[in-house]
């Protein structure tokens, strides 16, 4: 794509309110083509909940998430109440985590 | 008006010291290890060392991957579910892991851990207070 085309992109999207462009935003594909990751070389653990939030999660942004085994269990406003819904669910040890907005800045503190 | 918030544990930590911290344990399912962190409430996320990771014999680039701002650049980190324990609160959080080693610092933000706790801070006296959020 032209970066006269991105510039146009951005430039309308820039005039829209927020929640425009998060209804876009959560329109947009997710990249067919996935930046190849480096390993640490250890072929280590990886907790197929950390799959479920790297390949699945997009879809979820701005909200809290209960994935247990690999599988979406709940999804809630805050901590408590995703957790009580993931436990009404049946979720015995559901991983809770916030999704983060693409808009959103992630700071890091410091 | 005044406003009363009740907590379960103090926690003294040294003033002396830069930020404020805390003795956190982390586990997989096969692995745990005792680190020490600091509570930093402008971090969005809890963000650890790389080595952590590495030592839980966990695969940091399989995981979330999320560029996180400073005051000074950005650097990139990847998410994994960890359970975190401190002064016996456990918590199934989702964590990230600085992917550059060199990376020597351990934050406890606020999504993954300060959003499911309650803390007040008397830093003149060096006291943390802490309480476990209702569900």
């Amino acid at each position: 794509m032209s970066t006269a085309v991105i510039d146009e992109v951005v430039e309308k999207m820039n005039r829209m309110s927020y929640d425009q462009r998060n209804e876009v935003l959560q329109k947009l594909e997710p990249p067919t083509q996935i930046e190849k990751v480096k390993t640490n070389g250890k072929k280590g653990y990886v907790s197929p909940d950390t799959i479920w939030m790297r390949d699945h999660s997009a879809s979820y942004a701005g909200k809290y998430v209960a994935v247990e085994n690999g599988e979406l269990v709940a999804t809630g406003r805050g901590y408590p109440d995703t957790l009580a819904t993931a436990k009404e669910a049946g979720a015995e040890r559901p991983l809770i985590a916030y999704v983060p907005r693409t808009d959103e800045e992630i700071w890091g503190g410091w | 008006m005044g406003f009363t918030l009740d907590f379960e544990k103090l926690v003294l930590y040294d003033r002396g010291e830069p930020g404020i911290s805390v003795g956190v344990e982390i586990r997989t399912p096969d692995h745990a290890l005792s680190f020490e962190a600091k509570i930093d409430t402008g971090s969005t996320f809890c963000v650890l060392e790389r080595r952590i990771g590495e030592e839980l014999g966990i695969d940091i680039e399989s995981g979330q991957l999320l560029t996180i701002r400073t005051a000074t650049g950005t650097f990139r980190a990847f998410g994994h579910r960890v359970t975190l324990i401190i002064e016996n609160y456990e918590f199934d959080s989702e964590v990230y892991f600085n992917e550059n080693p060199d990376f020597g610092r351990n934050i406890l933000g606020r999504l993954g851990l300060l959003d499911r706790l309650i803390i007040g801070v008397n830093d003149y006296e060096g006291k943390l207070y802490l309480g476990k959020l209702e569900t």
